[in-house]
């Protein structure tokens, strides 16, 4: 064989080199050629004689006769396609010029293709050739009479060609351009997406040409890609084609005045608000934010002359004002502008928005500016932005602050003084004299087109501080006004707080007056005047300090106060001051919606976002940032990880420790407390210190025991201190990001260089004194730990009441740091939020003990805490998003700011970031949805009749494996995502059985249905007594088994992504997240056992609270006019009379004297002892997969959500299967329509409240709402009076739910939301009960 | 008091039971009371059976007018009670026999409680369940079997209109006449 193709190929030289040889003679060769190249092995490729066809073949091409030029083509695609560095053979020898000229003749659409299929390789290997020689014009030239398949190849060709080229051949690359704009219609989405593609290279490379963009604009390029994204047409684009257009039109709008013209008339403003919407929330995309704020940017001409854009200027400002409507389409977008500057996680991107805010503002009106300042806050915001340490931003912004104030300098100075701006001014004229300039990453042409790397900077040394003059000169020189309003607040501010003080140290007689005054008092101030307060004087009023002064009892000022004698006292007073406050923060004026709460914690966020600059973004190069629109996979095997190279050296200064001498490579994520077990051991002098290092080992064991400190700073007692440049480090911040955060101080956006990898970083150490100050630290934490152990309130142990005791955030935050404040008082607040019911509810206790209260029936909780996610701070969240982004992010580069938040102050970042966070950082290897079907698998099959046997012993198996699990089931056919989903499912069904003792309400037998446990509440592990190893032929340690397979299958739930059908309550969960229970958690998962537990506790109060001052104890200690022994309860758990709360409990009498014995035992058993066994085993399971300890930074709420997913059977049409319509409804009715979309739309919280509301429970029986008996039937209510004023009533006992026929689906709505909302404070009386017979 | 709505015709006769629906209350009742014997035996729930005995004791020596109760048979979590009609009230001459099962947390939880006589009232349904808050959400384990049959006795003479069971029994209230006959028509003592 191969012989015989070589001497074919020789015999084609031969043919070929005879030129008398006649017409057919070649093409008899060619075609012989081609055959056999078509089918030439790899080898043949190294043994043709290159050199003679690639100087004739070409010329054969072009001046061939008849079919000549045909196999000509071919035969070049032929060889370029075996050998494609020989297309630049070709192109030397006239190929490119020749292809093309066959291709502009079209004699034959046969040869065309073969000159495309030449053109597809040599368009690769020579694309600046082929761009000189017109190549795109020509291979579009009739695209029309291509088949489909060439078409693309086509888009192909001018892709390649188009990738990289220089200005001086912009003009044969527009060339393409008119075919490429038809192309815009297409109807194929993969011409279109090619066509677009090709579009935006053509304006890459021409946009310094006017005159090329303006013909780009007469070829229809705007109203084209307009049309493609109107009606929403722009999410249906790939995301390619999206910023390829949106590049187009930023290109073409920075040049050509008419295509700002017609974008104007095609209403840009508003798409462009759509999109930022879009992608500022539910999408979050940062490059497309940025290249939507450039289009803005350039819709404006620029504000700053140049030369030789005059023209450009000129037309452009003609293009605004002649029409008032643009000037208007432009307002409106101010204040999208406004948001994505406000919760901007960069830098670049915040000083874009500043710019294009500016720009805007020039071009408005006074009136409309005033409406901004109005709706947005945009004067609070610049004095945000002053605040930053980025000067080109403080530039932009102390140029936005003089264009208002010469629009409209009477509204202005006052807001400007208001919102703390004019403060920010004078504090920058103060700062700017005699600071040196900082390096700084210069942002002054991200916005040019016209970027030149040898541009100096625009803001020079003085630019700040001239600028910041001519205002103050100019426009702030009125300083009579501002002492008064500072004035105002602070009067107000003090007389608060003397009046909480003194609330706080009344004796319980003067309390009702005192309460009541102070409540009126408060209630101005929190809901009247906090809110038109603006968060510069919200700040500068020392509110916040005072505040935590007051709630810390004075240990926030001076920590020297805390008094080691009398801790259990402290601890009362402080949550006696905590109760107060949550009674004045989340109670509801009759007049307003809006806690006061709610309004502080806007308030601090608000001024959190100031402290931009103490969580820097860290990045490592912007070609990482701008690829990675997923989460970054880390594969540990196949990457080493980045290291930082460091040379410790010895501080001149020290003489007991020896120099390092060398170079250590460290981990990105190590700390000075890590190394300094490596660098110990290396530098203490041996000679003559023996004695003195075990001394100093001994110190440190001892230490050690302050490790176990729960609420400690958690971190060892360290006796190193590093320094870089001079600076001393902190011992809990990675070295790297110490030394990336000194190397840029004057940026906020810590961009890291390459050389940052192969520079060697000096670090200097040295010893560190002891202080009095840890070691009596210490003693406080010991102490507090070992009082902790007799606390049975779970708030006193929770971290945030630490951190109100002790006036100081856990870890070694920087108390300096300005963010501080904030963050300690956020983190007091949400946990006052979270324990509002126990907090409410235990001061409701001691009211009725003292005999403020005489009913047990008042013993009810009348606030509820505001949503969670009002905590969340949009700017962090970003930022957060942002960094795990990076591509560091996976080697270990996380900056201490991130896990300092997500592990202290969880509540400040969204949930979605937070689970991103918890893959990235607990899960490795876990994988996204796109992503999971090329990880591997691990398949197993199990019995569908055994199934919790198999299931076990597949778990154990299994363990932490990072693979999917799949199972089948046996005798079944399918395997994978089905079958898998039915696992998880039908063993969480098989968990809720009855009969398997695990669950409270398993032995009540009436209340089951269908086999299986129901727990209206929740379910929570029945409570087994040590004392008994089986029960009703159920053994202790098969529950024990149960709950350690539930670990287990809740473990690989979460790392598979899988969903489980178990409706876990939310005590459980916290049990999950490892959380303290006490009596007040008890209510959520048995709500008549623990109304009744409490009321108990509270004779048990009232009982001590009369012994203590010497009353007749007998008088009024009845329960309900009934005697306590009356009620012939003995010592055994109510409902579970096999298990006795005290030896002998089955025959000892609860009476008055042991009642408080009676209800500790209750606890203990239900919460604790009781089922410490089952709990010890959950945890277990689940540590077996992955450390329980991960899932802290998430609630119980969100724990259900991960486990449960989203209940999307009420999002289906099978909704009114499950309900009746009567009584004047049914399925067709108007109301029911509407009835049945509210019911779709409404989110988790609303179903639970809907059904709290209209059956008593939060949750349904197994199967859903179709397991409902009576059936949820909705009737039509009478009603008396006006119909829209009315609200919707129940009757739980036939699960009745009488809807009004309301007006409009929007009243329904509201009348819907209020009545279930109502309910959760049992205020509203709704619920159509049986009044208790007199 | 509001007027409850106006019933169909077709719902006229509607509650009414047949004798097949009585066998099968009967029937569910035998068996319900046999679920309870197995478990009660088992159980030893010594803190509810005393509590239980002295409730027992209490009405035996109290001497409430109009109602009573004791345990059906051995069960000691099975009760039968009895209540009178009440005086000027439109079941005056009647007696209502009724059902009480009791819970193994009792008095923690309350024990489930039916008429057992067909009873024309809005708060009671075909099957005899009753809707009385204290039966649910308003119970408190300071009530007792007494305290019950009380508040049922006054439920008949005062019903909570506004949230019927019986509906045709809420729209005929009104008219006490009309309402009197269908009670004495619809009343069939249990032997």
């Amino acid at each position: 064989m191969e012989s015989s193709e070589m001497a074919v190929i020789e015999y084609v030289v031969a043919e070929l080199r005879d030129e008398a040889a006649g017409a057919g003679a070649h093409v008899a060769a060619l075609a012989a050629l081609c055959d056999v190249l078509a089918v030439a092995a790899d080898h043949l490729f190294d043994a043709l004689p290159i050199a003679e066809f690639v100087a004739r073949l070409p010329r054969l091409l072009a001046s061939g006769e008849g079919d000549v030029p045909l196999f000509a083509a071919r035969a070049i695609a032929e060889v370029c396609e075996g050998v494609r560095p020989w297309a630049t053979s070709f192109a030397r020898y006239g190929a490119i010029e020749a292809l093309r000229d066959k291709l502009l003749a079209i004699d034959c659409i046969e040869l065309a293709e073969e000159c495309l299929r030449a053109l597809g390789v040599i368009s690769m290997e020579c694309p600046k050739e082929c761009l000189s020689h017109g190549v795109p014009a020509a291979v579009l030239q009739f695209f029309d009479f291509f088949s489909m398949h060439k078409q693309k190849l086509v888009l192909k060709i001018v892709a390649n060609v188009l990738g990289d080229f220089s200005a001086k051949d912009a003009a044969k690359a527009m060339e393409a351009a008119p075919v490429l704009c038809n192309l815009l219609q297409s109807t194929d989405k993969t011409i279109l997406d090619s066509a677009v593609s090709c579009l935006v290279l053509v304006s890459d490379g021409a946009c310094d040409s006017a005159q090329h963009m303006e013909k780009l604009y007469e070829l229809n390029a705007v109203q084209a890609t307009m049309r493609l994204m109107e009606n929403d047409g722009w999410k249906s684009l790939s995301d390619e084609t999206l910023s390829g257009i949106l590049g187009l039109l930023k290109d073409l709008a920075s040049l050509s005045a008419r295509a700002v013209k017609s974008l104007f008339e095609l209403n840009i403003c508003d798409l462009l608000k759509q999109m930022i919407t879009y992608y500022t929330s539910s999408h979050s995309d940062h490059n497309k934010v940025q290249t939507l704020v450039e289009l803005i940017y350039y819709l404006m001409p620029p504000l700053e002359m140049c030369d030789h854009r005059t023209e450009l200027i000129i037309a452009k400002k003609n293009v605004i004002t002649e029409q008032s409507g643009y000037i208007q389409q432009l307002a409106s977008i101010l204040t999208f502008i406004i948001q994505v500057a406000k919760s901007a996680a960069l830098s670049s991107i915040c000083y874009s928005c500043v710019v294009v805010i500016r720009n805007i503002v020039e071009l408005s009106t006074p009136s409309s500016l005033v409406e901004v300042q109005k709706t947005v806050n945009l004067s609070s915001l610049l004095a945000g932005w002053l605040a930053r340490k980025n000067r080109h931003i403080i530039f932009q912004t102390l140029n936005v602050s003089k264009t208002l104030l010469r629009k409209d300098q009477k509204f202005f100075f006052e807001t400007f003084i208001r919102e703390g701006l004019k403060h920010a001014i004078d504090a920058i004229l103060t700062q700017e004299k005699g600071k040196s300039r900082l390096p700084e990453s210069c942002l002054c042409f991200d916005l040019d087109l016209e970027t030149s790397t040898d541009d100096a900077c625009r803001i020079n040394n003085g630019a700040i501080l001239k600028l910041a003059e001519e205002i103050k000169k100019n426009f702030l020189v009125k300083v009579a006004k501002s002492p008064h309003k500072f004035g105002c607040a602070f009067k107000s501010i003090k007389e608060f707080f003397s009046r909480l003080n003194c609330h706080a140290t009344a004796p319980p007689a003067k309390d009702q007056d005192l309460c009541k005054q102070l409540s009126d008092f408060s209630r101005q101030l929190l809901s009247d005047e906090l809110p038109s307060t603006s968060t510069f004087e919200f700040v500068q009023s020392g509110s916040i300090k005072h505040l935590a002064g007051y709630l810390s009892n004075g240990t926030y000022f001076n920590s020297n106060l805390r008094n080691c004698q009398d801790l259990i006292g402290e601890l009362k007073e402080v949550k006696i001051r905590l109760q107060k406050f949550t009674h004045l923060a989340l109670s509801v004026d009759n007049e307003s919606s809006v806690k006061p709460l709610e309004i502080l914690v806007e308030k601090l966020i608000d001024a959190l976002h100031v402290w931009y600059d103490s969580f820097p973004v860290i990045l490592a190069d912007e070609q990482c940032t701008r690829e990675s629109t997923m989460i970054p996979l880390r594969d540990s095997g196949t990457e080493e990880p980045m290291s930082l190279y460091i040379k410790f050296s010895r501080s001149a200064r020290e003489e007991e420790l020896e120099d390092y001498g060398g170079v250590l490579p460290v981990d990105l994520s190590s700390t000075p407390e890590s190394i300094e077990e490596v660098l110990l051991p290396e530098i203490c002098k041996r000679t003559g210190n023996e004695t003195s290092y075990k001394e100093n080992t001994q110190e440190a064991n001892g230490s050690r025991k302050s490790v176990g400190l729960r609420n400690g700073d958690g971190h060892k007692f360290s006796r190193l201190k590093f320094s870089y440049k001079g600076t001393q480090l902190q011992s809990s911040t990675p070295l790297f990001e110490s030394i990336l955060r000194s190397m840029h101080e004057g940026e906020t956006d810590l961009q890291i260089d390459p050389s940052f990898w192969d520079k060697e970083h000096k670090i200097v150490y040295r010893r560190r004194n002891k202080s009095k100050k840890i070691s009596s630290h210490s003693s406080y934490n010991i102490q507090l730990c070992r009082v902790h152990e007799k606390l049975e309130m779970s708030l006193l142990k929770d971290p945030f009441f630490s951190t109100i005791l002790t006036g100081k955030l856990p870890g070694d935050l920087d108390e300096s740091d300005p963010s501080y404040n904030f963050l300690f008082m956020l983190k007091v607040l949400e946990g006052l939020n979270r324990f509002s019911y126990h907090l409410s509810m235990d001061d409701k206790l001691c009211k009725f003990a003292e005999g403020c209260l005489q009913e047990f029936d008042d013993l009810k909780v009348a606030i509820c805490p505001i949503p969670r996610d009002q905590f969340v701070s949009s700017l962090l969240t970003n930022k957060l998003e942002q960094q795990m982004q990076d591509s560091l992010f996976g080697d270990g580069l996380i900056p201490s700011w991130c896990i300092y938040l997500v592990e202290t102050c969880p509540f400040l970042l969204s949930f979605e970031a937070r689970w991103k966070y918890f893959c990235l950082t607990a899960h490795h290897s876990f994988m996204t949805d796109e992503a999971s079907s090329s990880t591997e698998t691990k398949k197993y099959s199990v019995t569908r009749s055994k199934i919790l046997e198999d299931a076990s012993s597949m778990l154990n198996k299994h363990g932490s494996d990072t693979k999917f699990i799949e199972v089948e089931f046996d005798g079944e056919v399918g395997t994978g995502r089905g079958p898998t989903f039915e696992f998880y499912t039908t063993v969480s069904h098989e968990l809720q059985r009855v009969g398997l003792g695990m669950w409270r309400g398993d032995d009540t037998s009436q209340e089951c249905e269908a086999g299986f446990v129901h727990a209206p509440f929740g379910l929570f592990p029945q409570p087994w007594s040590s004392a008994n190893t089986s029960s009703q032929g159920i053994s202790l340690s098969n529950v024990v088994q149960k709950f350690k397979l539930l670990g287990h299958l809740v473990a690989r739930a979460v790392l598979d992504g899988r969903v489980l059908d178990i409706p876990l309550s939310k005590a459980f969960y916290k049990i999950m997240l490892e959380q303290d229970l006490d009596i007040y958690d008890i209510p959520s998962f048995d709500p008549k056992l623990g109304k009744t537990v409490m009321e108990f506790q509270a004779l048990v109060k009232r009982k001590k609270f009369l012994e203590e001052r010497a009353s007749n104890p007998a008088a009024d200690l009845s329960y309900k006019n009934v005697r306590l022994e009356d009620l012939c309860l003995d010592f055994t758990l109510p409902g579970n009379p096999e298990y006795e709360l005290v030896p002998g409990g089955s025959e000892k009498m609860v009476t008055l004297d042991n009642l408080e014995e009676y209800v500790s035992s209750i606890v203990d058993a239900t919460l604790k002892s009781g089922i410490s066994n089952q709990i010890e085993a959950f945890k277990a399971g689940i540590n077996k997969v992955f450390a329980l300890k991960t899932l802290r930074l998430f609630s119980e709420d969100e724990m259900e959500r991960i486990l449960c997913g989203e209940q999307d059977s009420w999002a289906s049409n099978k909704l009114e299967d499950h309900i009746n319509f009567d009584y004047g409804y049914d399925a067709n009715s108007a109301s029911v329509i509407s009835f049945l979309e509210i019911l779709r739309e409404f989110g988790r919280e609303d179903q639970r409240a809907f059904l709290h509301f209209t059956t008593g429970a939060p949750q349904l029986p197994l199967g859903g709402l179709a397991s409902l008996d009576p059936k949820l039937t909705v009737v039509r209510k009478q009603c008396d009076g006006k119909v829209d004023n009315e609200l919707p009533s129940v009757n739980t006992c036939r699960h009745f739910f009488k809807l009004p026929p309301y007006s409009s689906k929007e009243i329904m709505r509201q009348k819907l939301k209020y009545a279930i909302k109502e309910d959760d404070i049992e205020s509203y009386n709704a619920r159509d009960h049986q009044n208790k017979p007199e | 008091m509001a007027r409850g709505e106006n019933n169909t015709g077709a719902h006229g006769s509607g509650n009414v039971p047949p004798p097949a629906t009585a066998a099968s209350t009967a029937a569910g009742t035998a068996a319900a009371s046999g679920k309870q014997q197995a478990r009660g035996a088992g159980a030893e729930g010594q803190s509810v059976v005393r509590r239980l005995q002295s409730e027992l004791m209490a009405l035996m020596m109290g001497g409430d007018p109009g109602v009573s109760a004791f345990p059906e048979g051995d069960n000691i979590f099975s009760w039968v009670g009895t209540i009178a009609g009440s005086a000027a009230t439109a079941y005056e001459g009647t007696s209502y026999r009724l059902s009480l099962a009791f819970p193994g947390e009792y008095p923690y939880k309350p024990p489930k409680v039916r008429f057992e006589t067909p009873c024309f009232h809005p708060n009671v349904d075909a099957h005899g369940n009753i809707c009385l808050d204290i039966l649910q959400d308003k119970w408190s384990s300071a009530y007792d079997v007494r305290t019950i049959l009380l508040s049922i006795q006054s439920l008949l003479g005062e019903p909570n209109n506004d949230s019927p069971l019986n509906t045709q029994a809420a729209a005929l209230w009104p008219n006490q006449d009309e309402f009197r006959k269908m009670v004495e028509k619809l009343y069939k003592p249990t032997a």
